[in-house]
């Protein structure tokens, strides 16, 4: 079995490792970086457009670009992510609690190498798991129904609940914000059009990436521009090593296995991706941190979980996709019609019938990875070099291309509008204390919760036990109480520790 | 209120009609005066730059691969003097693309949009100001049938027992498909009426895409799927699942399939998708659009593209089609009419409606609102109210800068609305510069001109993005 795997495995890169197709593979990178880094712009758009001038190239130097864009894309939203504090995609917003911190204290290129890294560790784990494990893991994911998808959702709400820093109150109320603003816009389940006020460029809803324009990009430049963020140092992108140290490095080992694992899980259950595995892996290194309170004022491990998580993901929304045809996300979405266009029905039979170009697939994610770390990593000094240009320069660039690339995702003026007026909220919410991540969290998880719900009852028809006579479903609320309670319990004893002393 | 609205709907598609006849009539009118050879030149019309496709959906759905094998026919073939380019208008189940184009491209011969029967259901529900006929209609290229399928290891085997089960118990039996409104679940109603159960009672599962409906159907989480025939393929191949109906009047080829007629159920039902044209396009230019589809569904690439993905060549051009989008229309607008989803009503079952959530939302907002002010006020009486409360750990923002930049950036959106990017966006990056207190004006009006430049030739010119 392991042997035949190799030999695949090797068959995949004498089909994948040409020069024509490494070539092929370095565009990609390039490209993928390039819109992961505009704001808007992100891997399923830059396929689509890309598509049609693949039709005449032989398929795996279309997949090998593909997989290029995709993980390229997924890195390229942490660079603006860490040096403007502004995501370029909406998988990157976590990127910005500890990457952005780095950066104002000057460490911006150490910042960006981790990124690099988490992101190679990330892709290549996952693309290692995509091949030994697939099948299997494909079954899995079948067993997860409505009802084990909810209690999923609330499990990782809980688990992401502390992400934004500040007091509870203000978190959960920006977090039902994110799940108000997410409901606007056509209901799935009935038609019905809600909170819309009438408004057709509400119908579609606000979606997560006009709400990562909006939230964070728009509402970084109005911050800046009145004042509000720090001066950075003159020569902040410099200062420093770009590389990590020996102990930076242990500690971002450990991150990126549970952001790995965590962010393949993600990507492979369909729907979720790369935001939510982000979120969850922050969420996760700093439930299992010592030193839980430093989140979001520059560690290494912040940055390490999210950017390992969100390439992971990328690689795992690939199982369903390979394994039954099913994708879980726009890009694979966007892959799957690639596939039909070469003659590819990706599904069970996908690799009895074209093995070969499986393998080369397979090989060629592996390639895209290396070609990622390889083209990057030497840019890192300049990339931080971004930032001792004028900031009124920098950060008018920020808002022209967030202009743009809300406008670019169906044309419309309304999209800018919606943007500009998240921009306004995210000023205001800061203004006063609260914390803006959470109504992205809110955004993301909300209409998955609401969904996964309503889905779950009309299964049952009605009858709110499904969600205990489930196995899986019971075994997810039970966690969900366990990190409820644990906290507390934990907290009630350092008390009665802390009486005891005082009592001595 | 909905009568008053389908009559509207089927007046205006008569309207439009009536109005190209005239406009076909004079047309025929003028050129037999010119001699035939002239009013050839004069007539024939040719693109000069490229023809753009749009697809009112996002990426990954049907009306997205049928654009793009249709824009690989003509590349391939060299079919059309301009090339065909692909962009995805996503949104409210394709009213959104069918209002730009009706509204925004009115005239403009270089616009095409997909179409077809997906529109019509969202074009009631959502209450559109337009409706197909509001467009010009080029060509319906393919029918894809609905199929119903259920996991391996479903108890059902057969299509009787299924409707057995379903019978019985409607509001107990799970349908799963794509989102509301769409051919999965119109197709369900029809179904239903064609029992003779009550449509209202149909347990619809609406899903996100047919990828995640496929995905519940495998996993046994409903009872039965229904999706486009072709969709299943690579699953039934594979014995996952079984196709128990099909909604063709005869088996599709190659495939065992009992259809629901053979099956004694009358029920026939075709997911078209078609091209349309911006309304107001001359008659020469439909004629240039008609020949090259015409053209292109000769091509062996959609030829094999047909048979891949399992869709039945269903071209149809001229008054016929017209005639065809008017019926079909109608038969979908009293289906809908009869389950009183239309006009943003909503369906009658669902287990949860559709404003728990949005009033659990409102809840948590005003409740947390409320907490949040109780702290701060518990924290000023604590601070015996002499120091300000400190909000926020970071800098205080200046609200005079702060008016300043919202600003510069109201007239940045009024200058993109009407003037254009290339000329509004150099002065509002030079604005927002000299905010910041940068008074190096010749840096910056260069660096404002050449970033201006740069995202011009990036985006309309390497992503095809076009920008306002």
């Amino acid at each position: 079995m392991s042997e035949s795997l190799l030999t695949n495995l090797a068959n995949g890169f004498s089909i994948a490792a040409t020069p024509e197709n490494l070539l092929f593979g370095v565009v990609g990178v390039v490209l993928g970086t390039a819109v992961g880094v505009l704001p808007g712009l992100g891997p399923a758009v830059a396929i689509s457009l890309l598509l049609p001038l693949t039709f005449g190239l032989d398929p795996i130097a279309a997949f090998i670009m593909f997989g290029g864009i995709y993980y390229g894309a997924m890195f390229g939203g942490a660079t603006t992510a860490i040096l403007v504090n502004t995501p370029g995609c909406s998988s990157s917003a976590v990127t910005t609690f500890d990457g952005h911190p780095l950066a104002k204290q000057g460490r911006a290129g150490t910042a960006l190498s981790t990124a690099i890294m988490s992101s190679f560790v990330g892709g290549t784990f996952a693309t290692l798991a995509l091949m030994l494990l697939a099948p299997t893991l494909v079954e899995l994911s079948l067993l997860f129904g409505p009802p084990e998808y909810f209690a999923l959702m609330l499990l990782a709400l809980v688990l992401v609940s502390t992400v934004g820093g500040a007091s509870l109150s203000k978190s959960v109320f920006a977090t039902f914000l994110g799940f108000a603003i997410s409901l606007i816009g056509i209901d799935m389940q009935t038609g019905v059009s809600r909170m819309t006020f009438d408004i057709p460029e509400l119908y579609s809803g606000i979606n997560v990436v006009l709400a990562g324009i909006g939230l964070f990009a728009v509402g970084e430049v109005l911050w800046v521009m009145s004042g509000g963020g720090a001066e950075p140092d003159e020569n902040a992108g410099v200062r420093g090593s770009l590389f990590l140290t020996l102990s930076e490095l242990k500690t971002s080992a450990m991150a990126w296995f549970r952001g790995t694992v965590l962010g393949f899980f993600a990507g492979i259950l369909p729907g979720s991706g790369g935001t939510l595995a982000a979120f969850m892996a922050y969420g996760v290194e700093k439930r299992v941190s010592k030193t839980p309170e430093k989140f979001g004022t520059g560690l290494i491990e912040g940055v390490a979980a999210p950017e390992s998580a969100n390439n992971a993901a990328a690689g795992g929304s690939m199982v369903p996709l390979l394994a039954l045809g099913i994708p879980g996300s726009a890009t694979t979405a966007v892959m799957l019609v690639a596939f039909q266009i070469y003659g590819l029905q990706p599904g069970p039979l996908l690799f009895e019938n074209s093995g070969n170009l499986v393998w080369g697939l397979i090989a060629s994610l592996y390639i895209a990875n290396v070609l990622l770390v390889l083209l990057n990593l030497p840019l890192v000094g300049l990339w931080a070099r971004l930032l001792t240009l004028p900031q009124g320069l920098l950060y008018a660039c920020v808002l022209v291309f967030s202009s743009l690339g809300a406008y670019s995702l169906k044309g419309s003026m309304g999209d800018v509008f919606i943007v500009y007026v998240l921009g306004l909220m995210a000023f205001a919410l800061r203004r006063f204390g609260f914390p803006v991540a959470p109504v992205l969290l809110g955004i993301v998880l909300g209409p998955l919760i609401e969904q996964e719900f309503r889905r779950a009852m009309s299964i049952s028809g009605g009858d709110i036990t499904i969600f205990v006579t489930r196995p899986i479903a019971l075994t997810l609320f039970g966690i969900i109480a366990l990190s409820l309670i644990a906290p507390l319990v934990s907290k009630s004893r350092n008390m009665s520790r802390l009486g005891n002393l005082q009592g001595d | 209120m909905f009568l008053l609205f389908g009559e509207d709907m089927i007046g205006t598609c008569f309207k439009s009609i009536s109005t190209f006849t005239v406009c076909v009539g004079v047309a025929i009118l003028g050129t037999s005066l010119i001699s035939a050879a002239q009013a050839q030149s004069e007539n024939a019309w040719q693109p000069e730059k490229s023809i753009t496709l749009i697809v009112p959906s996002n990426p990954g759905g049907g009306w997205d691969q049928t654009a793009r094998f249709m824009q690989r026919a003509i590349g391939a073939n060299n079919l059309s003097p301009a090339s065909v380019e692909v962009i995805n208008r996503g949104g409210a189940g394709g009213t959104i693309g069918l209002t730009e184009l009706v509204e925004r491209f009115a005239t403009d011969p270089y616009k095409l949009m997909m179409s077809g029967f997906g529109m019509t259901g969202s074009i009631l529900m959502h209450s559109s100001k337009h409706n197909i006929m509001s467009t010009t209609p080029i060509a319906r290229l393919t029918s894809e049938y609905q199929a119903i399928a259920v996991p391996a290891n479903s108890p059902y085997y057969s299509l009787d027992e299924l409707l057995t089960a379903f019978k019985a118990d409607p509001a107990g039996f799970s349908w799963g498909g794509g989102s509301a409104g769409g051919s999965d679940h119109i197709f369900a109603y029809l179904l239903a009426e064609a029992l003779g159960i009550e449509a209202t009672k149909v347990n619809y599962v609406a899903f996100t895409g047919g990828g995640e409906a496929s995905a519940a159907l495998l996993g046994g989480q409903v009872d039965a799927g229904i999706s486009g025939f072709g969709e299943w393929g690579g699953l039934a191949d594979s014995g996952r699942i079984r196709l128990l109906a099909v909604s063709s009047d005869a088996r599709m080829a190659n495939d065992d399939t009992p259809t629901f007629r053979e099956l004694g159920i009358d029920l026939l039902f075709a997911n078209w998708r078609a091209i349309v044209a911006a309304p107001g396009i001359t008659r020469a230019q439909k004629e240039f659009y008609v020949e090259l589809l015409r053209e292109a569904r000769a091509t062996q690439e959609w030829q094999e593209t047909l048979k891949r993905n399992n869709w039945t060549d269903s071209f149809l051009v001229g008054e016929e089609f017209d005639n065809f989008i008017i019926a079909d229309s109608a038969r979908t607008a009293r289906t809908l009419k009869r389950v009183g989803m239309s006009g943003d009503k909503g369906t009658s079952w669902a287990a949860v409606g559709p404003y728990l959530f949005p009033n659990i939302a409102i809840a948590g907002l005003v409740i947390f609102a409320g907490i949040i002010f109780w702290q701060s006020r518990q924290q000023q009486t604590a601070m015996s109210g002499s120091a300000p409360i400190i909000v926020s750990d970071e800098k205080r923002p200046d609200l005079k800068a702060f008016g300043q930049t919202a600003a510069v950036i109201f007239v940045y959106i009024l200058g993109l609305n009407f003037i254009g990017f290339i000329f509004v966006t150099p002065p509002v990056i030079l604005a927002l510069s000299y905010l910041l207190g940068s008074r190096a004006y010749a840096r910056d009006i260069v660096v404002g001109i050449s970033v201006t430049a740069l995202i011009f030739i990036i985006f309309e010119h390497l992503l095809n993005v076009d920008i306002p």
